[in-house]
């Protein structure tokens, strides 16, 4: 699904904030990604969904077979790349359920199919909103304007519902979150997973993979993977903290 | 043809004929005036017309072939079309449409006399823009509401067709100058809404629309007027817009004014709105659209005379190519206006690198309990929100004209009537080639509805 081979990226103004990173998450698996501050997690979700203002001076990534780097943001979305912000951004003045119905319909139009009225889009949406836990009611404010934390990443689970990617791209999506919320959302997450569909999940924490358990958990730090582990590692990271990882590498 | 090219002189010559007995109104004494003080027009006022430059029409020889067509009203009460030609257009039990010329004639009740008093005092203002009009002068309209009544919603326009100008017009480097008058004279407890309205046909020429309409808000009374201007432009062409809207708003009376400044090469409008008596309010929000090397200068003055007043300002500016928008925000609260609100906002979306935006909040506060805020913005789209929609598939244009419709969409929304939505949205596509996303159908979409009733 995703192969990152010797990935160096530098932001603008040229400071090297990843150096050679290495990862191949196969088809259905879920790979948790946790590292301290500043070590380039939040650097990598950008560049696999294609932000402006990062320089790739090396290596390739690869998705479903074709060069992603060649692509540009919204072509990596209609192809299946999915990027749940850790942020989500507040768009006063459009409407969730017009920007919800235009992406899915942006998406149908790149593949060849028709576009959905909004009485079939509320068919689709309806079900959705179940999931995680939203009243239609939500549809009518501005996108994330005045939405709370929980609600704000309950609409992104939404919409990675919706969209239906092959590659869901989870930055700190348990961030900000309180107990409930965070088993909504984790919930949500888990009843997405497929045999199809890859995770990256970035976290600072374990409790967001109680509810979407990894395959594998990587250890990012100085902008490389410098250790890699199956589940227990993140039990192991929360209570043992990154240090004699950082000090083994050293 | 550029705007430098043209000879604003004309505007300074008064039409034909100067007198009394003609025009009804205007006397040749105030012509006069006028012509003397525009002549002489001095710096104090040359700071508020900064961005339009009347010292350049000043300076310019007279000529006297400045031409006026006639009076071309398209009025409509309620959906109904009102006879225009008649001096007493519409009498029945909520209100007057009356000619000024008319109301000077006859003989006035109590409210004809008090409304034509007002218009007197209106006119004998040391003003550049009521100047320009007592130059330019032709008859009036006078629209009264009669106490306590609601008179539904009036519909005004005046739209200047190509086949009404003299081919010998067009052709020559002359000003076509279409002047007119409107005023509004509400009662106590009574209400109006107005749509005003400003068209003219593609390809005119030299074309210039003098406008001046005046409010007079009575206790506790309330107008919601729309102004959209409309006034066609393009490459081969210049038109001027010099529009100037006055407002008095006594107690617990209510203003509510939007206005559209789509079109034009060069526009300026003036707004004035007093609130004389404790407890007035005026929500006032506008929208200005500027493309290829079009000049919008709005010029507000907001004056809180009275305790407890409330008012609100949101008026938003796109801008493309080379235009440039400017927004004069004067709020000026006077000694014992305690307990005053005034909230001011001008936004500024510049959709090129060479257009320009100019705003200028000035507040003028004489007195301690005030609560007055006022933001100013000039930028670019964000960049947060672009690569947002960019990340969940919609295409660079298709988020684009996203954030621009949001941008606009807030007072798109408050338009009253189809017709002003659908002239918003062609303004959109020509000036700044943004075809919008929001639809008629799209607007109504009631969510929870379709979501309950499958």
């Amino acid at each position: 699904m995703l192969e990152i081979k010797n990935l160096h990226v530098s932001v603008a103004g040229g400071t090297e904030i990843i150096k050679g990173l290495n990862l191949s998450i196969p088809s259905g698996e879920v790979h948790a990604i946790m590292g301290p501050n500043g070590s380039g997690k939040s650097t990598l979700s950008y560049v696999l969904a294609g932000r402006e203002g990062y320089e790739v001076t090396q290596g390739s990534i690869t998705y479903m077979g074709q060069d992603l780097l060649a692509m540009d943001a919204s072509e990596r979305a209609q192809s299946g790349v999915f990027l749940a912000f850790q942020y989500p951004v507040e768009i006063p003045g459009v409407q969730n359920g017009y920007f919800l119905r235009s992406i899915v319909n942006a998406q149908r139009v790149s593949q060849g199919e028709p576009e959905l009225n909004p009485v079939e889009f509320m068919k689709k949406v309806k079900e959705v909103l179940k999931l995680v836990k939203l009243e239609p009611n939500m549809l009518k404010r501005s996108v994330n304007e005045g939405f709370s934390g929980g609600e704000k990443k309950r609409n992104e689970v939404l919409q990675m519902a919706l969209l239906a990617p092959k590659l869901c791209v989870l930055d700190e999506t348990d961030s900000g979150l309180d107990i409930d919320a965070l088993r909504i959302v984790g919930h949500g997450v888990d009843a997405l997973k497929g045999p199809e569909r890859s995770f990256l999940v970035i976290t600072h924490y374990q409790r967001l993979l109680d509810h979407v358990v990894p395959d594998k958990v990587h250890v990012l730090q100085g902008g490389r993977i410098i250790h890699s582990g199956d589940k227990t590692l993140a039990l192991e990271l929360e209570e043992r903290g990154y240090e004699w990882l950082i000090e083994g590498q050293s | 043809m550029s705007l430098k090219d043209v000879n604003w002189g004309p505007l300074l010559t008064p039409s034909k004929p100067l007198s009394t007995n003609e025009n009804g109104f205007i006397s040749s004494k105030r012509q006069e005036l006028a012509l003397q003080r525009l002549s002489q027009f001095n710096m104090a006022r040359a700071e508020a017309w900064r961005y339009t430059s009347l010292k350049r029409i000043v300076q310019l020889k007279l000529m006297s072939d400045a031409q006026q067509t006639e009076p071309n009203w398209q009025l409509s009460l309620n959906e109904e079309a009102i006879k225009a030609s008649s001096a007493s257009m519409l009498l029945n039990s909520k209100l007057r449409i009356i000619s000024l010329s008319e109301l000077a004639k006859q003989d006035r009740d109590q409210l004809a006399e008090q409304a034509f008093v007002w218009i007197e005092q209106q006119f004998a203002q040391d003003e550049t823009m009521h100047d320009l009009h007592s130059l330019h002068y032709r008859d009036g309209l006078v629209v009264i509401v009669e106490a306590g009544q609601d008179a539904g919603e009036l519909c005004i326009n005046m739209k200047r067709e190509k086949s009404q100008v003299s081919a010998q017009t067009a052709i020559a480097n002359t000003l076509q100058i279409d002047s007119r008058n409107i005023w509004f004279y509400l009662a106590e407890d009574a209400a109006l809404k107005v749509i005003e309205s400003f068209e003219t046909e593609q390809g005119l020429q030299n074309h210039t629309q003098l406008s001046l309409t005046s409010m007079y808000l009575s206790k506790n009374s309330k107008l919601d007027y729309v102004r959209s201007q409309e006034q066609s432009r393009g490459n081969e062409q210049t038109s001027l817009h010099l529009g100037r809207v006055a407002a008095t708003v006594y107690a617990e009376a209510n203003l509510s004014l939007t206005s559209l400044n789509l079109g034009s090469d060069l526009c300026r409008l003036e707004l004035d709105i007093s609130l004389e008596e404790s407890q007035a309010r005026a929500d006032l929000s506008g929208l200005y659209l500027g493309s290829s090397d079009v000049l919008l200068d709005q010029h507000l003055t907001l004056k809180h005379k009275a305790p407890s007043c409330r008012s609100s300002q949101s008026f938003k500016g796109a801008l493309g190519a080379k235009s440039r928008g400017v927004f004069t925000g004067r709020v000026i609260v006077s000694q014992g206006a305690f307990d005053t609100v005034a909230e001011q906002n001008n936004p500024n979306l510049l959709l090129s690198e060479s257009a320009k935006a100019v705003t200028r909040p000035q507040l003028e506060i004489y007195n301690d309990d005030v609560e007055c805020s006022h933001g100013a913005t000039v930028g670019q789209l964000d960049e947060d929100a672009l690569f947002y929609l960019r990340a969940r598939g919609l295409d660079e244009a298709a988020a684009l004209r996203a954030l621009t419709s949001a941008f606009v969409g807030e007072i798109r929304e408050t338009l009253p009537k189809q017709n002003l939505k659908r002239a918003l949205d062609s303004s959109l596509k020509q000036s700044l080639g943004l075809e919008l996303e929001l639809n008629e159908a799209e607007e109504w979409i009631d969510w929870e509805l379709i979501s309950a009733n499958i």
